[in-house]
């Protein structure tokens, strides 16, 4: 672990994607107004005082509901990947190490659902079970757990045939022990960056999904669902559609440049270097 | 141990190739046996197979009078207190992100070996016995060298003390000066345990230094075998005596 706290970039992002998740957490001491308070009399209000970026439609303070609003999608992304890395994972290993007609079946159900483009998929599901945040998360998570399984699997089948699990079963380990303590952490790298860099994925999905209104539903504040309500008075008021997109935008990018400060940081490339060079004689 | 048919057939684009063809050998306590063939022959297959790593088609393997070859689970597992194997490339037989002491502990604990006070008394005992110095024991496998990493294999090799060992060109991966230090350390634990050797490789020079009864492995069966003096001496078989006029000796050009 030491190596993380000496790569500054992969810290900086860290830093950055902890500061938004706080940001989230505390969002009833940051935001200045309540994100629901309508007041028709205050609509489209310039940013003030009272109304850091100003208001919507329905007076509501944009900033809170913004502020609000990180929670629906951070959590919301963080919650979903979570699930959908542990259930990918487990199938994929499962599927890799069993072998046999197990994983033949598994892969063709992985395969059916990698065969659709995701957000279409996604939004089949959703319009299928109707609005709502859990009916988004439950068609996101859908489309995307099958990468996961197969990521896994592929890793798995790689390490399956090495010297060191059969050196493990002769040392006494059962399949379940092989699996925990020599499969799990050599193949889990590439699956744990690849859930990172989905994050931003995922809160981009949420997003659309709020935005086509098949995701959060109002008055909830949610980024996307923000930015559709905004999309009408677009052309007078541009920052009801500014902020929350900005939002989204910032957002992703720092999730996304910390999976990808993560995944130089896990390269498997440098983890094996000290294997594959020739060793000096004299060291013997 | 004993292993009686054994035969062992692998699909290839279509085509069956016999790696192990009906092959029966027996090794005695105590014995060293060594088999020998060219890349191919089915010698590796017939380790694995002996391991319970692969499975067989059909045949028995036999290890103390007890038929070894249907076992499973947990019952496999009690069998790997008799026979443990050391493999061709030291690397890749240890986990690299486990430390080498953890790998031994593991195996200890697995095995129920002494109290679990003691097992790091027995892990340093056992590297000590192998050449290694106790600091190694906090290594990851990648930070050591290829003959270091082979001494800690055979360390957890013969961790549970078992009474075969199989050698799947144990010393093949290293280099001539390397090999000969691991060819006098199995060759001393041998005789220290009294453990009985599989040792396979493709260089008759390397088995006769190290077994009283060699076997001649081809095309997945066994052509040839009896005490080493005389199979090297005496070659029946053609193919024997290819691979004893395929020994290059100083001083001779090729």
């Amino acid at each position: 672990m030491a190596g993380f706290i000496h790569n500054r970039r992969l810290l900086f992002f860290a830093a950055l994607c902890l500061l938004i998740c706080l940001a989230a957490l505390a969002a009833p001491l940051i935001a200045p107004n309540d994100p629901y308070k309508t007041s028709l009399l205050k609509a489209f209000l310039p940013p003030g005082a009272e109304f850091p970026l100003g208001t919507d439609r329905l007076g509501r303070c944009l900033f809170s509901r913004i502020i609000y609003g990180a929670r629906m999608s951070v959590f919301a992304a963080l919650f979903l990947v979570g699930v959908i890395f542990t259930f990918g994972t487990a199938v994929g290993v499962i599927s890799g190490y069993v072998g046999g007609r197990a994983d033949s079946f598994i892969m063709r159900v992985t395969d059916i659902f990698l065969a659709f483009p995701d957000l279409v998929l996604a939004i089949a599901v959703a319009g299928f079970l109707g609005g709502g945040l859990t009916n988004a998360l439950i068609a996101l998570g859908c489309v995307s757990w099958s990468k996961y399984a197969r990521l896994a699997r592929s890793q798995v089948l790689a390490l399956k045939g090495s010297a060191f699990i059969e050196a493990a079963r002769l040392g006494g380990n059962s399949p379940l022990q092989i699996i925990r303590r020599h499969i799990l952490p050599n193949a889990v790298g590439p699956v744990v960056v690849t859930a990172a860099l989905d994050i931003g994925v995922m809160m981009m999905g949420i997003a659309g999904l709020s935005f086509l209104g098949l995701g959060v539903s109002p008055p909830v504040p949610e980024w996307g669902s923000m930015l559709n309500e905004g999309r009408m008075y677009f052309h007078q008021h541009p920052a009801q559609v500014f902020y929350p997109g900005a939002a989204i935008f910032l957002t992703i990018i720092v999730f996304n440049l910390f999976g990808d400060s993560l995944r130089d940081w896990l390269d498997p490339r440098q983890r094996t270097r000290a294997v594959c060079e020739p060793e000096p004689l004299a060291k013997e | 141990m004993e292993c009686l048919e054994v035969a062992k057939t692998f699909k290839k684009s279509g085509r069956l190739i016999k790696a192990v063809d009906n092959v029966s050998l027996s090794i005695a306590p105590g014995e060293s046996l060594g088999l020998v063939g060219g890349s191919g022959c089915g010698k590796s297959t017939l380790a694995r197979v002996m391991a319970r790593l692969t499975r067989m088609d059909s045949g028995r393997v036999v290890l103390d009078g007890r038929d070894i070859s249907r076992l499973n689970g947990g019952e496999l597992r009690e069998c790997y207190r008799t026979l443990q194997m050391v493999f061709q490339d030291p690397f890749a037989s240890f986990d690299p992100r486990q430390t080498i002491g953890r790998g031994l502990l593991e195996v200890l604990s697995n095995f129920n070996v002494g109290s679990s006070g003691q097992r790091k008394d027995l892990v340093r005992q056992a590297l000590e016995s192998v050449g290694l110095n106790v600091e190694f024991g906090g290594r990851l496998p990648g930070d050591l060298s290829g003959g270091q990493c082979q001494r800690a294999a055979i360390a957890r090799a013969l961790l549970v003390r078992p009474r075969l060992l199989i050698c799947d060109e144990a010393t093949s991966a290293l280099d001539a000066i390397v090999q000969a230090q691991i060819l006098n350390l199995l060759r001393k634990l041998r005789d220290e345990m009294g453990l009985s050797v599989l040792f396979i490789s493709h260089d008759l020079a390397l088995v006769r230094a190290f077994c009283s009864r060699i076997a001649v492995m081809h095309d997945g069966r066994i052509v040839e075998s009896g005490p080493a003096e005389k199979v090297i001496a005496q070659p029946e078989h053609p193919h024997t005596r290819l691979l004893l006029s395929s020994l290059i000796t100083l001083g001779e050009s090729v």
